[in-house]
């Protein structure tokens, strides 16, 4: 069956599906030993997904996927539970609103949103998770891991902007 | 944007983030790092980490044979020169070892148990934004496993749980500075503490601290867990001494070590549930995640 053949209810569900599935893939690569690793860095993938969601279907949305995808992360990671699911959170609703009440929802601004986004959740990790612990050398990780992996982030987020818009386009009410 | 900030949806979005916020404060005050809402969240998401890890391994390994062949040609090279040492050496253990036999039997001493129980276990995850090399393994609480068991290979100690859900269990290397474990240099008999060091970490080495400023351990010498604390089985390797030095304070020294077993890209590992000595002496030894 056609996307524009389907019922309005019935386009919802699958785009809420096919996000899902997309958050889930994140997921996976994510955290899947080795994968899409260069030089001992890897990519966020459940970041960008969650911004471009928020970015393309508001804040409620966003918000949601964003708790979602930031618990699987929590799990995954050695963090206190709810940790990223509340940056992601806050990331999330001000992606939404920056793209509802600010700025137009292109690929450039919306590059530069996942580049912020994962910029704060780096920061706040290192914070959080290294700096205040006491080791010594902590500026050792931001500099060699977690700046690297915010790029490689941004560089990873490229496809999944088209994504998610074909997804969000294709499905949009008509 | 007024409008949002009255709108029912803002606060709805407060309320999650106040929710949000209490599930940290329980699990942060509570000691319980894997609380309910983990616990469902990791049932739901171990069996397509299994699956896509089984997929990524097998994948990763074949073109790995094409990737790395000039590398394994080296590494081949390396080991045949290590294992021509280590037969040399093996004369002499065996030497020892009929002599230490004789000797027990003259003094009436029993050899030690070298008896563990243990859950063969497979690396499923390793989360990009960990840089302590901490991972996931497929076995949890339905396995036995209990928070603290200790995670070793053929090779030597790896690290040990943190955090159990019912099928899957989080470890924490020995590779991050939040692990200390009670080590022994075999040589000497000195002893001293190994954890994780931020410089150290890429490299995937650790450090044994607190060792005097005029230590004997010198290059070469094998770390093995002390068993003080009943947390680790004695004797089980920890690795190769590759460098001492001063602390800048010139109170102690400590030794850079090169671990047995690879942690970075280790995939098949042990959880020790029994072993001798299990929790006889707690105290000094202890894991603490974030």
């Amino acid at each position: 069956m056609a996307v524009a053949e389907m019922s309005q209810r019935k386009r919802n569900a699958v785009k809420w599906i096919l996000y899902s599935i997309l958050l889930f893939v994140a997921f996976i690569f994510q955290t899947t030993v080795d994968l899409f690793q260069i030089f001992g860095v890897k990519p966020i993938w459940i970041l960008p997904v969650i911004m471009y969601i928020a970015v393309f279907e508001g804040e409620w949305a966003g918000a949601i996927f964003g708790v979602v995808g930031g618990l699987f992360w929590d799990t995954a990671a050695n963090k206190l539970l709810g940790f990223n699911a509340i940056i992601l959170l806050v990331l999330t609703v001000c992606a939404a609103l920056l793209s509802m009440y600010l700025i137009k929802a292109n690929f450039w601004n919306s590059l530069l949103i996942v580049l912020a986004a994962a910029l704060i959740q780096g920061l706040a990790d290192y914070v959080f998770c290294y700096l205040i612990w006491g080791h010594s050398s902590t500026h050792l990780i931001l500099i060699k891991k977690i700046l690297p992996t915010v790029a490689y982030t941004t560089i990873a987020a490229v496809p999944l902007f088209f994504l998610v818009r074909k997804i969000s386009r294709a499905f949009r009410p008509e | 944007m007024r409008d949002f900030l009255r709108s029912r949806r803002f606060k709805v979005l407060l309320a999650v983030l106040a929710v949000l916020l209490g599930f940290m404060i329980y699990a942060a005050a509570s000691g319980d790092m894997a609380t309910i809402p983990s616990k469902i969240v990791s049932a739901v998401v171990t069996p397509f980490q299994k699956l896509s890890s089984a997929i990524s391994t097998s994948v990763s390994g074949f073109l790995g044979q094409f990737a790395n062949s000039s590398k394994n040609y080296e590494e081949n090279i390396a080991l045949k020169d290590r294992i021509a040492e280590l037969e040399n050496k093996l004369v002499d253990y065996e030497e020892l070892k009929d002599e230490v036999e004789q000797l027990r039997e003259l003094a009436g001493v029993q050899a030690l148990s070298e008896d563990y129980d243990g859950v063969g276990a497979t690396v499923i995850a390793r989360d990009a934004t960990d840089q302590y090399y901490s991972f996931i393994l497929d076995k949890g609480s339905k396995h036995g496993i209990k928070e603290h068991d200790p995670v070793v290979t053929q090779r030597g100690l790896v690290g040990t749980v943190t955090k159990v859900y019912p099928t899957s269990c989080q470890v924490v290397t020995i590779l991050s500075p939040d692990l200390y474990v009670g080590a022994l240099e075999t040589r000497t008999g000195e002893t001293g503490s190994v954890s994780g060091s931020v410089e150290l970490v890429e490299d995937g080495k650790c450090v044994l601290n607190y060792l005097q400023r005029e230590t004997n351990i010198t290059n070469g010498d094998v770390i093995s867990t002390s068993g003080s604390s009943g947390r680790y089985p004695q004797g089980f390797v920890i690795g190769i001494v590759e460098d001492v030095q001063q602390k800048p304070d010139g109170k102690t020294a400590y030794a850079v070590i090169q671990p047995s077993e690879d942690i970075k890209s280790v995939s098949n590992v042990c959880i020790l549930t029994e072993f001798e000595g299990k929790g006889i002496q707690a105290g000094d030894e202890g894991a603490e995640a974030e």
